[in-house]
């Protein structure tokens, strides 16, 4: 929520001071990096929709590497949710992805625990057990979603309206779909919010998303169908989110603060998150066009 | 959580409070007894007639042609080969055999005064000194002219003059006195073009920076490539690198003592100049008579004007601009007294239709100078210090907030310099500060809005000092320095204390009504010189000094921006403390034409403050809990030789230094390189005068990269790809270099007339270096598996005219 203040005024500043000074500029460099070890990385995500669920092993790598990381085949994946274990099966299409199965759904308030054994890959111990814990958070409804437009910055905004249970910290993390489009896939687009701001409130428009009026390929058009995916996650993926949004955006040496390693959930020195978490939808029929919300 | 439980207040509050009187008391009766010491020191040496002793010459050194006094000019009497240097209001004392006495005053850039006085009982003496003049004839050296310095048992100074200042090329033609010290060893700008700075590989909120004696909390315009002091009305710039006098305190690495003029007493002239992107007027003289003089002087930015001519509407609608204000007012109303009220106002603003920013410091001043006698010179302060900024967004629906915050200082503080013979120069006083920090209110501002309000406390502190220090002469070789400043901090209420349990989670918070004092540090601090002269223009010099610091920055970016928060020691946070050792040789050459200096420092630090990773440190009621703790130290080594010869002058400065912290909780509680730990770092400093009206001038410097976090690896998430780190700090960025020039035509001089003018053009970063600001990385966008290395830059070559007058 820190950034939502700051962003409008301090990086407009920042912005003119450059013009102002009208020297600046950037350019890409050539630099030498060090490597580090090879490391299981978990990346898996079991939410209440029944369907098939994945979690997907594959090995870290060098910095500059620039191609696909290899996928961890082989592995015994098991998934519990406090009462049963299941085990997930590896796909034979995309390997390294291990499924649960397609009538498979989380349950509100159960803690879920994924173990990883097995792995048989350079550079991991085949001896090493893998272990990460998540709780499914009960299901915070969503009464509706609207679209608004910022004339001053050229935005569509889409708007949250639900009421926040007081005295329980909640997590949300909010992912859009444009006719059925995920236009959020990456980590930086997304909108993770800790109620803190506003525990216990009534969110009547609560400002979620911005989407730029001047880029062809997020300005909406009459028609368009918006959906929001709300999710109710824990505090570790939320600090997940998060730190990866930092470390996936550029830094400026104004107000980034140090880089530092997104802390995962997983044991062992693996790298990664597993969460479970509750979902829910809301969608919206844009009516106006751009040049109608700007009249 | 909050501690509202009646029997929990039994058991914790209330042991807390009879611990928090009874420390009340303890300092009280300390406080009593030296209060009582000062008064039986002042009530001996302001009746001298009950003491046996040699007649005492005193009075104060002046500008003959302004008659601003001079600080720090050296009085030196000639047949006993005793002197003594004039105080920071320009009063000097010196005991002497009755007879007829010789007595040599010289200050730098002046032309010595000779005296011959027939010394009977006690005498005043004003001198006035006479500038020398800028014309080629006449520059040559004088050879005592810095004869004390060498001697003074005191390191690590470095003092700049105005007119130097002028002379160094600058950004965009504005003159800034903190970028001339950063080319000084031991200096460095925090960031590129940035006026915080870093010395001896402290934080840059490890210097405590004053004007006319009131702290200054944000030094920095715009983000920071320009401070907030006209050279215009800057008579005196002093940086103590840690060797500290003992009369200040309250920060770790250095004091940077700023000193505005007062304000010519002879007739009424002004200065100013019209720049690239500012303007600015200086005007001064006596008011009815040479008892009275003031100075007032202004700045302005217009640079947001050139953002009309942007295409951009966007761009168009902004305002962007900062201003300066400096008044001076002072009076004598007899040879032992004189006061003085000064002030500053200074702000950046920035607005556009749906948002705005604007910050400023604001410091007021009275000062009361007394001569109780020959011997005893005093000086009362009373200080008041703001720092505020705001920000908003003015939207009408529900996303409109106005966001503020600000800190105050009130502080009073009392001096004496007491001249017992002319041997010993003793200081001694006391200063009580109260410090108050409002770190932030946010409240929406829609009829509808969402949020909650938020309001963090107010945070209410103690600061007092008491302190006595002395100069002796042991023998005419042998020179020590010896204080010792006691400090107390108490943290007051109003406040609500979170408490923290070992992994920084809350576990309690206590509530104390408004007036109480929970919570008290305290601490002596020793500070230490001595000098041995080896021949006349040779000298070794040792010293050390301790320091604390009870106030600090919330800043975990490089560089500082106007929304950081200062933050109170308190019972979470305890005072950093540092002890700094440096040992010199000095030595002056062809008649003081070069002086060349090395000195070699360590530093320890402990209670030194770091950030846990992804911190939030705005607007963050548990910002505490956000602080990690541990050590750190610095060592390096200093050159700076100084030239000053026929057509040439000028500084060379090199600095090999070192500076690491180990934090628990950050890096593995591995150490790790300090942000601000530049290996190498040198500077070339000259100009040369082409002919009497045309001078050249310019400067190059060169730095290791600062220290960063370089990715070692990747791994693969949801659609991104994220980076790994090894150790924090563990890489290093390109190095630094770069050459300012410029060129300055003087007017030609006429008699009879007062308008002087130059043009200056200058180029800072002549040969367009992209230094790097930032390298950062980023996904190609065409094949997410690429990525790439960035580098971001502040300044290719910047060109720029000013045209500089004085009347």
């Amino acid at each position: 929520m820190k950034k939502y203040y700051i962003t409008p005024g301090l990086s407009v500043l920042l912005y003119l001071c450059a013009l102002l000074l009208n020297s600046c500029g950037e350019e890409e460099i050539d630099l030498k990096l060090k490597s580090s070890q090879t490391r299981l990385v978990v990346d898996g995500l079991i939410t209440t929709d029944t369907m098939a669920h994945c979690v997907r092993l594959s090995l870290s790598g060098d910095y500059f590497c620039n191609q696909p990381l290899p996928a961890v085949s082989g592995a015994l994946v098991t998934l519990s949710d406090g009462q049963e274990t299941i085990t997930l099966d590896e796909s034979n299409e995309i390997p390294g992805c291990y499924y649960t199965p397609e009538d498979y759904f989380g349950k509100q308030n159960h803690l879920y625990t994924l173990e990883i054994s097995g792995i048989s890959m350079a550079g991991i111990n085949p001896a090493d057990r893998f272990t990460a814990q998540s709780y499914l958070s009960p299901l915070v409804l969503v009464d509706s979603v609207a679209i608004d437009y910022h004339k001053i910055w050229n935005l569509w905004k889409i708007l949250l309206y639900c009421s926040d249970p007081k005295d329980y910290s909640n997590y949300y993390l909010f992912k859009v779909y444009r006719n059925d489009q995920l236009i959020t896939d990456k980590y930086s687009e997304m909108t993770v919010v800790e109620d803190r701001f506003f525990d216990g409130n009534d969110a009547q428009g609560v400002w979620i998303f911005g989407l730029d009026a001047e880029d062809e390929t997020e300005n909406l058009q009459p028609g368009d169908v918006i959906m929001v995916e709300s999710l109710m996650i824990d505090k570790a993926y939320y600090d997940y989110v998060y730190a990866a949004q930092i470390e996936t955006l550029p830094k400026d040496p104004i107000f980034s603060g140090d880089p530092a390693n997104v802390p995962g959930n997983i044991s062992n020195g693996a790298l990664g998150i597993f969460a479970a978490c509750a979902i829910t939808r809301n969608t919206i029929v844009n009516q106006y066009s751009r040049e109608e919300m700007e009249k | 959580m909050v501690c509202n439980n009646s029997s929990l207040q039994k058991e914790i509050v209330m042991p807390f409070f009879i611990e928090v009187k009874r420390v009340k008391l303890k300092n009280m009766r300390f406080l009593l007894i030296v209060v009582f010491a000062f008064l039986a020191l002042i009530a001996r040496a302001g009746d001298p007639e009950t003491v046996e002793r040699l007649p005492v010459v005193s009075g104060f050194v002046k500008d003959a042609k302004t008659g601003e006094v001079l600080i720090g000019a050296t009085v030196y009497n000639v047949q006993n080969r005793e002197g003594t240097i004039s105080n920071l209001y320009g009063f000097f004392s010196l005991a002497m055999s009755p007879g007829e006495q010789t007595l040599v005053v010289a200050f730098l850039g002046y032309k010595p005064v000779e005296k011959t006085i027939k010394v009977t009982t006690d005498l005043t003496l004003n001198v006035e000194l006479e500038a020398e003049s800028t014309s080629l004839q006449e520059v040559k050296v004088v050879a005592n002219q810095s004869h004390t310095r060498i001697e003074e048992p005191l390191m690590g100074v470095q003092k700049i003059q105005a007119n130097v200042i002028r002379e160094v090329p600058a950004l965009m033609g504005e003159v800034d006195a903190i970028k001339v010290l950063q080319l000084m060893p031991g200096v460095q700008a925090a960031s590129e073009g940035s006026s915080g700075f870093s010395v001896r590989g402290g934080n840059p909120d490890h210097n405590l920076i004053l004007l006319d004696e009131a702290p200054v909390y944000n030094a920095g315009h715009l983000m920071g490539f320009f401070s907030v002091f006209n050279n215009d009305v800057i008579k005196d710039v002093s940086l103590y690198k840690g060797d500290i006098p003992a009369r200040s305190g309250g920060r770790l690495a250095s004091l940077l003592d700023i000193r505005m003029k007062d304000g010519n007493s002879k007739e009424f002239g002004g200065s100013g100049g019209i720049g690239t992107i500012s303007s600015r007027l200086a005007v001064e003289g006596p008011v009815f008579s040479d008892k009275t003089t003031f100075v007032v002087a202004g700045r302005r930015t217009y640079a947001d004007l050139f953002l009309k001519l942007s295409s951009d509407e966007a761009v168009r609608d902004n305002i962007l601009y900062f201003y300066d204000l400096n008044l001076k007012l002072n009076h004598t109303f007899s040879q032992s007294d004189r006061v003085f009220v000064s002030g500053y106002l200074g702000r950046d603003v920035f607005k556009n239709n749906h948002t705005g920013i604007d910050f400023g410091n604001q410091t007021l001043t009275f000062r009361w100078n007394h001569v109780f006698s020959p011997r005893l010179f005093s000086n009362l302060t009373l200080i008041n210090s703001n720092y505020d900024y705001g920000m908003d967004q003015s939207d009408e629906d529900a996303d409109g907030f106005e966001w503020i915050s600000n800190m105050k200082d009130y502080s009073v503080k009392l001096d004496f310099n007491f001249y017992p013979n002319a041997n010993n120069s003793i200081g001694f006083g006391v200063q009580s500060i109260v410090h108050t920090i409002m770190p932030g209110r946010v409240r929406g501002l829609g009829s509808n809005t969402l949020y909650n309000d938020i309001k963090l406390d107010r945070s209410t502190s103690l600061e007092h000092a008491f302190y006595a220090e002395n100069t002796q002469k042991i023998s005419s070789r042998l020179n020590f320095r010896y204080g010792l400043r006691f400090s107390i901090f108490q943290n007051v209420g109003a406040a609500n204390l979170h408490q923290y349990d070992e992994n920084y989670e809350l576990v309690n918070t206590i509530h104390y009504k408004k007036g109480d004092v929970y919570h008290t540090y305290r601490g002596f601090e020793p500070r230490a010189g001595i000098t041995y002269l080896i021949n006349p223009q040779m000298s070794v010099k040792a010293s050390y000094s301790r320091t604390y610091q009870y106030l600090q920055l919330s800043s975990n970016s490089a560089s500082t921006t106007p929304l950081d928060v200062w933050f109170p020691a308190s019972p979470n946070v305890k005072p950093q403390l540092s002890d700094q050792f440096s040992v010199g040789v000095f030595r002056q050459f062809l008649n003081n034409s070069f002086n060349v200096g090395v000195e070699a420092f360590y530093k320890n630090m402990d209670n030194t403050i770091d950030f846990k990773d992804y911190a939030e440190l705005l607007l963050n009621e548990y910002l505490e809990g956000e602080l990690r703790f541990g050590q750190a130290y610095a060592y390096g080594v200093e050159f700076l030789t100084r030239y000053n010869y026929g057509k040439w002058k000028g500084w060379i400065g090199y600095t090999w230094s070192r500076s690491k912290r180990k934090i628990e909780g950050v890096n593995n509680n591995q150490w790790y390189m300090s942000p601000y730990d530049h290996t190498h770092d040198c500077s070339f400093v000259g100009s040369y005068q082409l002919s009497p009206r045309i001078t050249l001038s310019g400067n190059w410097v060169f730095s290791t990269g600062a220290p960063v976090t370089f990715p070692v690896g990747r791994f693969e998430s949801g659609n991104d790809i994220i980076p790994i780190y090894s150790q924090r700090n563990a890489e290093r960025m390109p190095d630094y270099h770069r050459l300012d020039l410029a060129l300055t035509l003087r007017g030609k001089e006429k008699p009879g007339r007062k308008w002087q003018g130059e043009w200056v053009f200058s180029v800072y970063n002549a040969y367009g270096r992209k230094n790097a600001w930032s390298i950062y990385f980023e996904q190609d966008e065409n094949n997410s598996y690429q990525t790439k290395a960035m580098k971001s830059y502040l300044f290719s070559a910047v060109p720029s005219i000013t045209y500089n007058f004085r009347f």
